[in-house]
């Protein structure tokens, strides 16, 4: 990863810390989110104009304005600018790292129109990410932006490539590529798991990857495609 | 250079007997040797269960199949040329004679063994670096060069020869007694030459720079590894000898109290850090010391064992940090251990040398015989990595990687019963 990228990572989760202290968790998602699409590569430096935007979006009353600004700036001056490492930034049950992910339980299978190869398929994406955003909230924008990294080097077709990151997106996309071979479907449940790896790291990614695969052999299609072909 | 030809003198005179100076003749020697040579051989299994315990299940037969690759390919390449490198007729750079030894003489085959269980150490300390993502046959090629080669070379400039002539190294009063520098560093060097070339594995790293641990899959054995190695130090230092000599004892106490140290230190290091106290970090640490006391083992007072041991610990822990803070990612610490703390020990035995203690004659030749074994290995095998990266390619897949090298290099896994869930199931 560039310097630039990693820079901006960094920035984004030193933000992350600044964000807890003032909101909730549920509002801390929409600042991310509204930092990503209009700060992060275009304004990284625009702080005042990020916490008015989103002290407008969120109706914060002024005192709150104020403690978030602290708390963006204390932090800001702390882990980005004096380059100390960041702590985690977890939801507080999913501390304990990669243990969390085997204590999760599964979430309930969606059925999805097509050959059992692509139901099965479905079902392990929707799995890892699923235990992917339970064990750190914040992951998706750096899947997407892994995947995104891949795109050129990944086998995978540029459009079916592009429909992955949708899907990591918005959970859209990918119903276009349910006649896909398994061949290729394996390919792209690999390009998720290099960006989960780049995401939480290898030993979360492989915990999560048996997790979904678990989950995926409760599938009525698994008794005609395990889920293992495509691992 | 006159001026230095006065002290250099001095220092030959001072040097003890070279490693293999006795005779290989009485009974005695030649089973004291041959069992040195099996603690030696015996070694391996250490390093097998130790780096094997460090890697994750998906990937420890890979990297104990390297282990075996490395005793059993490197005998051939060592026979065929290694030997002869090293140790035949010297002209102060190599050895240009016994090449596919025929051994008549009987004291050259029990010279030839245990030299030969030195040079698959040297071989197999790279494995464990570069576990878990290298592929086995560039593997195999490069522990085949490293043995053949990097290895034997440096060896002939130190301890050549055991017939005629001297290594340059040697002629100088350079003492690495039982191989901090010749097996360790230069080991050390080849698996930081072989982790830059492979870069980390996937994920090792976070996108700010972070390390992430990567547990390895099995600790006991780590352990168990830990203590067969240092069972086999006794035969590695002890068996230098090449004779069944009341010098063995204290070598073997030098040994014993460095390793203790080494653990000890790596253990108060961690703590000083404010660090989790790591069991597999201190048998680093207890490694790190043993290598450490591997140059100075003939040459020191159990004393200075102890702190030569401890700084080795100390070392360990520290190297470790430091290599992730570089980014680099050595799975099993690998290079702090043999390339850090085998520099360390070399050092070591100038500066502590009994009685002649911190004499900067022999301190520079120590230092000039420690960046030789750097400037060789290193350059040298990364020229190795890259010229096999770019032909037959050396990193497994990222495809591999996620399998795990087991299934992918040798369609086998460790661990059926519990691996289910993780290995690919054919077809696509």
């Amino acid at each position: 990863m560039s310097t630039q990228a990693t820079d901006i990572a960094r920035r984004r989760r030193a933000l992350h810390v600044g964000l807890t202290g003032a909101l909730d968790e549920a509002q801390v998602l929409v600042a991310l989110r509204l930092w990503d699409q209009a700060f992060a590569q275009q304004r990284p430096g625009a702080i005042i104009e990020f916490v008015a935007q989103l002290s407008s979006q969120l109706g914060l009353p002024p005192k709150q304005r104020h403690e978030m600004r602290m708390g963006i700036y204390q932090a800001l001056l702390r882990y980005d600018a004096g380059r100390e490492p960041i702590p985690e930034t977890r939801p507080a049950g999913a501390r304990g790292a990669t243990n969390a992910v085997a204590s999760l339980p599964a979430t309930p299978l969606t059925s999805v129109r097509g050959p059992a190869e692509y139901a099965v398929f479905h079902a392990l994406l929707q799995q890892l990410m699923d235990g992917l955003l339970r064990i750190e909230a914040l992951a998706r924008h750096d899947v997407i932006q892994s995947l995104q990294q891949q795109q050129g080097r990944s086998v995978l077709s540029s459009d079916l490539h592009s429909a992955l990151i949708q899907w990591v997106r918005d959970d859209s996309g990918l119903g276009a590529y349910a006649a896909e071979p398994a061949e290729v479907l394996s390919d792209a449940v690999h390009a998720l798991y290099v960006a989960l790896c780049v995401a939480v790291g290898p030993v979360a990614t492989d915990q999560l990857l048996a997790r979904a695969v678990r989950a995926a052999e409760g599938l009525p299609e698994a008794a005609r495609f395990k889920p293992q072909r495509l691992l | 250079m006159p001026g230095l030809r006065t002290p250099l003198l001095l220092l030959m005179a001072l040097t003890p007997a070279p490693a293999f100076a006795g005779t290989l003749e009485a009974p005695a020697d030649i089973a004291w040797t041959i069992t040195a040579a099996a603690l030696v051989f015996f070694m391996q299994s250490g390093f097998a269960l130790l780096e094997g315990g460090m890697s994750r299940a998906k990937n420890a037969i890979n990297v104990i199949m390297k282990n075996y690759a490395d005793m059993c390919y490197g005998v051939i390449a060592f026979w065929l040329v290694g030997y002869g490198l090293m140790f035949g007729n010297n002209s102060g750079w190599f050895g240009s004679s016994h090449f596919l030894p025929t051994l008549d003489q009987n004291s050259d085959a029990v010279f030839f063994i245990f030299q030969l269980m030195f040079a698959a150490t040297a071989a197999t300390i790279v494995s464990g670096a570069v576990a878990e993502r290298m592929r086995f046959t560039p593997y195999v090629i490069s522990s085949m060069i490293v043995t053949g080669l990097i290895y034997p070379l440096y060896g002939a400039w130190a301890w050549g020869s055991y017939y005629e002539g001297e290594g340059w190294l040697r002629s100088m009063g350079f003492v690495d007694f039982a191989g901090s520098s010749v097996v360790h560093s230069i080991g050390g060097w080849c698996a930081l030459a072989g982790v830059i070339a492979l870069g980390p594995r996937l994920g090792r790293f976070a996108a700010d720079g972070r390390a992430r641990a990567i547990p390895g899959h099995n600790l006991p054995m780590v352990a168990l590894g830990g203590f067969i190695l240092w069972l086999g130090w006794f035969g590695f230092n002890g068996g230098s000898t090449l004779a069944a000599s009341p010098e063995v004892g204290i070598i073997a106490v030098n040994t014993h109290l460095a390793g203790a140290t080494g653990f000890a230190a790596a253990l108060m290091t961690q703590r000083l850090l404010r660090q989790p106290i790591l069991m597999s970090l201190g048998v680093n640490g207890a490694i790190g010391g043993l290598v450490a006391i591997t140059a100075p083992c003939a040459t020191v007072t159990p004393a200075f064992a102890l702190l030569i041991g401890a700084i080795g610990g100390a070392i360990s822990v520290l190297g470790a940090s430091l290599l992730e803070r570089l980014q680099l990612d050595d799975a099993v610490g690998a290079i702090p251990v043999h390339g850090f703390c085998g520099a360390w020990g070399t050092l070591a035995a100038g500066l502590f040398y009994k009685g002649d203690l911190f004499n900067l004659d022999r301190i520079v030749v120590q230092l000039i015989g420690i960046s030789t074994a750097f400037l060789w290995a290193f350059p040298t095998a990364f020229l190795v990595f890259w010229i096999l990266k770019k032909t037959i390619g050396l990193r497994a897949s990222s495809l591999h990687e996620q399998r795990g090298l087991d299934f992918t290099e040798h369609a086998e896994i460790g661990y059926p019963e519990f691996q289910n869930d993780l290995t690919h199931g054919g077809k696509s």
